[in-house]
């Protein structure tokens, strides 16, 4: 595949599905770190599009490399330092990230630090899920069975849902 | 509260990517990528130019009639097919891993065994190149010795040549032992842990 021809691919992709890649950076990562993980997602999306075969949706292909890559992720000490300080300087000032007037959405942040404190396949389904892929579409991303994200999508709402209404009460 | 009570915030514009700011990561990442394909083909011509030069230097050297005694030279021919039995090693076992996860792509659970793998062949490849790399140190004397003998090589010679080999052997082994430890084996508990979830 040619380099303009991937870029291309690329650029459509992330004017149209970076929502994916926000959802799942803020479903995995903090702070600091969610910019460390934005770049192996935008990475792995990146060198996944010589593998698209057209009979998958782009949405569906977007979300098993994206969601793969967070949960194969891992911070790299070394190169960490250096790829922050690279990450805040593209920073926008917290004023224009906020324009707008709107107060901070609380639930919204509690739903995140919610899906954070899962474990990495769970935050993985629960993501998925609201993101409103199907019991099937998860489980073909997966490799699971339908039955088998259903049990555990079922567990996974309950405990995110007491979780906060304890938060939030 | 129910779960579908989420729905409506999750989808609120506050979850929306910031478009101004994916284009801030997109214009540093064509960067990163750029930067990678440049020191990608930094080393890759480093290394065909090095190779070229022992090689051309090699071919030279026997075409204009220079001595070269395989009986008693023997030595120099065994460290330079070790590389090469090494090369086809890897090809083969790289060869083994694609027939075993042809579909790696099918599904994240796929991709995450195929991953595992990986991980396995990596850390073989690097016992299989530090093995490698102690015969190769140990033959060293070896070869300065009949380097010597066939006047090639004087002693003060064959003295810089094995501290300057020790160095880089010391200094390989370090850096392997520790991609071995710290990198390989966390990923692959990592890579089982994530398995095993799966699993439960």
């Amino acid at each position: 595949m040619k380099s303009q021809h991937q870029q291309a691919i690329f650029d459509e992709w992330l004017r149209e599905h970076a929502a994916i890649l926000h959802h799942v950076a803020n479903g995995f990562a903090t702070g600091a770190d969610r910019h460390d993980l934005m770049q192996e997602l935008m990475l792995a999306m990146w060198r996944a599009v010589p593998a698209f075969r057209a009979a998958s949706r782009p949405s569906t292909f977007i979300f098993r490399v994206t969601h793969n890559a967070a949960l194969t992720w891992k911070r790299a000490e070394r190169s960490h330092r250096r790829r922050l300080d690279r990450f805040q300087e593209l920073e926008r000032p917290a004023a224009v990230n906020e324009a707008g007037g709107e107060p901070p959405n609380d639930l919204l942040e509690f739903l995140y630090a919610a899906i954070r404190s899962l474990e990495p396949l769970d935050r993985s389904l629960v993501l998925l899920q609201l993101d409103g892929m199907s019991y099937a579409q998860i489980a073909e991303i997966h490799g699971l069975t339908e039955s088998n994200v259903g049990v555990r999508l079922n567990r996974l709402k309950h405990k995110l849902t007491a979780t906060l209404q304890e938060k939030t009460s | 509260m129910t779960f579908d009570d989420l729905v409506p915030a999750w989808r609120s514009p506050r979850n929306a990517a910031d478009s101004v700011q994916m284009e801030r990561y997109k214009a540093s990442i064509v960067s990163h990528l750029g930067k990678a394909y440049r020191d990608f083909l930094w080393h890759v011509g480093a290394t065909a130019a090095v190779t070229i030069f022992l090689l051309g230097g090699f071919v030279q050297y026997v075409r204009s009639g220079g001595a070269y005694d395989f009986q008693r030279e023997w030595g120099a021919i065994v460290s330079l097919l070790l590389p090469i039995g090494v090369v086809a090693l890897f090809v083969r076992g790289f060869i083994r891993h694609r027939q075993q996860h042809p579909r790696y792509d099918l599904s994240i659970l796929d991709g995450l065994r195929a991953s595992l793998d990986q991980n396995r062949l990596s850390r073989s490849r690097l016992r299989v190149s530090m093995i490698v790399l102690t015969v190769a140190m140990a033959l060293l004397p070896v070869i300065t010795y009949q380097l010597q003998l066939v006047d090639k090589q004087r002693p003060h010679e064959s003295v810089s040549m094995l501290i300057v080999f020790a160095i880089a052997y010391v200094v390989s082994m370090a850096w392997q032992i520790w991609k071995y430890r710290r990198t390989l084996l966390p990923e692959s508990v990592r890579l089982q842990e994530l398995i095993e979830s799966y699993e439960q």
